[in-house]
């Protein structure tokens, strides 16, 4: 069995069991580990971990649930036939169901009752994919789908992903947090276009009706996330939003980077919120302080998510035409929620949440290479790395806040810096950049400022998307 | 991680370890499909037919589990549920006229007198249904001709609880014991599919009524607030795929009623002890605490829905390729058919995700639940 695993392979037990079938189950069995495990690894793993602090009841039942999760989604990966994905694809569901139920609220098992419900469409659209390919090529063995079959994979695929009239990832937010973080945002819904990719060949011809699908679903969710207040509610359709785009991209290979990179960021961005939002609900409500780590954390990983030139998701969507987009729309959603979330001078609750988030978006940066293996690429990420790296030290915060005053064009009080900081490079450029915001804060300033300034990086975002394209 | 590690690692050992595979695959040679022949003394032998001898252990490991339950019976109801066992398994085994005849009405009997105790309607319309079943089920016998095989056919679909004849079977499963309402709807209409199965000649009607009968019960079933009459409903729509597959597919119809059997009793028996324990009917009322009830009824629900390493799930992918290949049409009709049964598993597990009222743990259905399981196995033992 070891030296199975050493050399890799793959394992299956195959008979002949019923007369007009022929099922087997195998996996790929190696120590390759590919991207997309590891994320799911390192996702599941910090979410198990938030879990134990984050729940309060039936813990043990919570834990039960995501540990068996994280084996369906890595048996989805390690698959090597149809019955064994099929399986994992329905476990997931499952999982998802169980886990919003738990909650045990009235709210809680109507969320549930309609994600299961949506789930097993996509399951039934799926389970007759594969009666159509074992009728078409006789076995279950992966290879190239018969067209009908694909057909009816990308409704299963659309279905399971939330996309455009199957709308039910801001239903499964009713979850608790590590929940939506691992299930709902990291690698359920993502598991879609992981398919996707992992047949390519088999959906090529469906391509057009995969862009304006996901075109389509990006735009609605958009839309809703803009009016919407509830601040999981705006990251799901943010997720639906980013794995309409990872439908667009399902060809090409920094595929699993990107997936990677929206996984880490999109976890963080919720360990974050269940951190400081701590039971309020509605970002209107929280009147948080600007000046914090998790303001700074937050605005890093909205400016990541939408994909802001030179960071986070922009490395996947320069080479598309239609991200400007989504730059646009997620840019103004994301913005729309941080200001009012951090409006007023409550001062943020600081917990294990937050320094996961931390760790999970600045490992994120190592992964942008992935996206163009080039060395002055290699060599610019280790300068982000490294920058990445002090971002543990507080000069590099207190630069980045002032960079946050700076972009929200907020008239600043002063506040004198610890003495220790003061021989570092981070002080001299909060310094510098809090000297030339005051010199715009001369421009915007009044109650109006504000809102341009919004409507001006939003614009700002745009430009630089097209021009980027 | 602990436990995602020692998962993985026993998921991998179990499928790279073909000796284990195979010692876990002698679990299950009771629903092989294949026959077994073997020499168990020297001249003795033996051999083990899956369509006689795997109905045969299904439905006494029903009955077991049942008479297991019957401690607070009276002695005469006791007495009743032991006649009408002994119908039901002398049933599997008839050839001639007169032997279907006669186990069929003495199944109806005691089953009758059950019943009636309960409430009177449901009793006398059992009891008509049934009649009016083995009779033309008689006719159809001793007759020949393809008008005799349709009557044979119409007389077990009523036994089956198809779509048209159905209305006897959720008065019947909600007014019976539930002992016997879990025989009833793992066993009776099992035997109904089960006759069609030996000796009709017409069975392709049976795939639009089949169609229509498994969306009706699942959509009727949904519908349904009283907890023992929403699994009689689900009976119809199991029924539903039983008779599609005697259309398309009859040699998967044994294994299917197995599974139906197992999972359906199982269901019947966790729900008889809530509704003792909480007094409630009503779905929307129960709220209970119990881990081992709340694994039967997931493992039987799922398994009646279709979810992968159970029995049910081979099965309706089973049925679902054949009508496939009979034509799309009536793949595609079924796949319809199956979807609508996760509405009413949801409705089930929803108890457990209340606020309880009652805690309690029964064993028993668990243990008819988790031989679904062996729904994989059968991969394994070659």
């Amino acid at each position: 069995m070891i030296n199975l695993l050493l050399v890799g392979g793959v394992s299956s037990l195959i008979s002949p069991w019923l007369p007009l079938l022929f099922i087997g189950a195998s996996i790929l069995n190696n120590l390759s580990m590919p991207l997309t495990e590891m994320t799911t690894l390192v996702v599941g793993f910090f979410s198990i971990l938030f879990a134990m602090e984050y729940i309060k009841e039936k813990r043990k039942e919570f834990s039960l649930f995501l540990s068996f999760f994280v084996a369906a989604m890595i048996l989805f990966l390690k698959a090597n036939d149809w019955i064994t994905i099929y399986m994992a694809w329905e476990f997931m569901g499952l999982c998802s169901y169980l886990l919003i139920a738990l909650k045990s609220t009235a709210l809680c098992r109507k969320a549930a009752r309609r994600v299961f419900i949506i789930n097993r469409i996509s399951g039934v659209a799926f389970l007759l994919a594969i009666v159509i390919i074992n009728a078409t090529t006789g076995s279950f063995n992966l290879g190239l789908v018969p067209s009908g079959a694909a057909l009816l994979l990308l409704i299963a695929v659309m279905v399971k992903s939330s996309q455009f009239p199957f709308f039910w990832l801001q239903d499964a937010m009713e979850a608790p947090t590590p929940v939506s973080a691992l299930l709902h945002s990291a690698t359920m819904v993502a598991a879609g276009p992981i398919l996707l990719n992992r047949f390519s060949e088999s959906f090529s011809f469906l391509t057009p009706i995969i862009i304006v699908w996901a075109l389509t679903s990006i735009v609605i969710a958009s839309i809703f996330a803009l009016v919407e207040n509830h601040q999981k509610k705006v990251l799901a359709y943010s997720t639906i939003s980013t794995i309409a785009f990872l439908f667009i991209i399902f060809n090409s290979p920094y595929f699993a980077a990107a997936f990677a990179v929206h996984a880490l960021l999109k976890a963080a961005y919720f360990f974050l919120i269940g951190t400081y939002a701590s039971g309020v609900k509605y970002a209107i409500e929280m009147g948080l302080n600007r000046r914090s780590l998790s303001s700074v954390l937050s605005l890093f990983l909205l400016l990541s998510l939408s994909g802001f030139p030179f960071m986070g998701l922009f490395w996947f969507k320069i080479g598309e035409s239609l991200a400007p987009l989504t730059v646009f729309f997620s840019m103004a959603y994301f913005l729309k929620m941080y200001l009012t979330t951090f409006s007023g001078g409550i001062k943020p609750k600081r917990g294990s949440g937050t320094y996961i988030a931390l760790i999970l978006a600045t490992s994120s940066i190592i992964l942008y290479p992935l996206a163009f293996p080039d060395l002055w690429f290699v060599l610019f990420t280790i300068i982000a790395s490294a920058l990445a790296f002090f971002a543990l030290k507080t000069p590099y915060i207190y630069f980045v806040e002032n960079l946050v005053n700076f972009l929200n064009l907020v008239r600043l009080p002063e506040v004198e810096p610890p003495e220790e900081w003061v021989e570092n490079w981070g002080y001299y450029a909060g310094v510098a950049v809090r000297h030339l915001s005051k010199r715009i804060n001369e421009i915007f300033t009044g109650p109006v400022g504000r809102d341009v300034s919004y409507i001006a990086l939003s614009i700002v975002a745009l430009v630089l998307g097209v021009i980027m394209c | 991680m602990l436990t995602v590690a020692l998962l993985i690692a026993s998921a991998a050992l179990a499928f790279s370890h073909p000796n284990l595979a195979r010692w876990s695959g002698i679990l299950s040679f009771l629903f092989i499909n294949d026959r077994l022949h073997f020499e168990w003394l020297p001249g003795i032998e033996f051999t083990w037919d899956p369509a006689y001898h795997g109905l045969v252990f299904a439905f006494s490991l029903v009955i077991f589990t049942a008479i297991s339950y019957a401690r607070n019976m009276k002695k005469s109801q006791v007495s009743m549920l032991l006649l009408f066992s002994a119908g039901l398994l002398g049933f599997i085994g008839v050839r001639t006229p007169f032997e279907v005849f006669f186990f069929l009405e003495l199944m109806i009997f005691p089953a009758f007198y059950l019943i009636l105790t309960k409430d009177k309607t449901s009793a006398f319309k059992y009891f008509g249904f049934m009649q009016v079943s083995s009779v033309l089920v008689l006719a159809g016998l001793i007759g020949s001709g393809t008008i005799a095989s349709i009557l044979l056919t119409i007389g077990f679909a009523i036994k089956m609880g198809l779509f048209p004849f159905h209305s006897w079977l959720p008065d019947a499963h909600s007014h019976a014991p539930f002992q016997l309402s879990a025989l009833l709807s793992g066993a009776v209409v099992a035997c109904g599919a089960y006759g069609i199965l030996q000796f009709s000649t017409t069975r392709l009607v049976l795939l639009p009524i089949g169609i229509i009968s498994a969306i009706y019960g699942a959509v009727s079933a949904n519908g349904e607030p009283m907890l023992k009459r929403l699994l009689a409903y689900s009976t119809v729509s199991q029924m539903g795929y039983a008779a599609i597959a005697l259309a398309v597919v009859p040699e998967i119809v044994p294994l299917f009623l197995i599974m139906h059997a197992l999972a359906k009793s199982s269901l019947f028996f966790s729900s008889g002890e809530i509704i003792k324990k909480t007094g409630f009917h009503a779905i929307r009322k129960i709220g209970i605490s119990s881990k081992t009830t709340f694994i039967s009824m997931l493992v039987s629900s799922m398994s009646l829905a279709g979810l992968p390493p159970l029995l049910g799930f081979t099965t309706e992918l089973t049925i679902l390729k054949a009508s496939w290949l009979y034509s799309p049409l009536a793949g595609i009709f079924f796949a319809f058919a199956i979807f609508p049964t996760i509405l009413y598993s949801e409705k089930l597990l929803s108890m457990f995700f209340k606020r309880p009222h009652s805690k309690f743990e029964s064993a028993l259905p668990l243990i008819l639940a988790l031989m679904l399981i062996s729904g994989v196995i059968p991969w394994m033992s070659s």
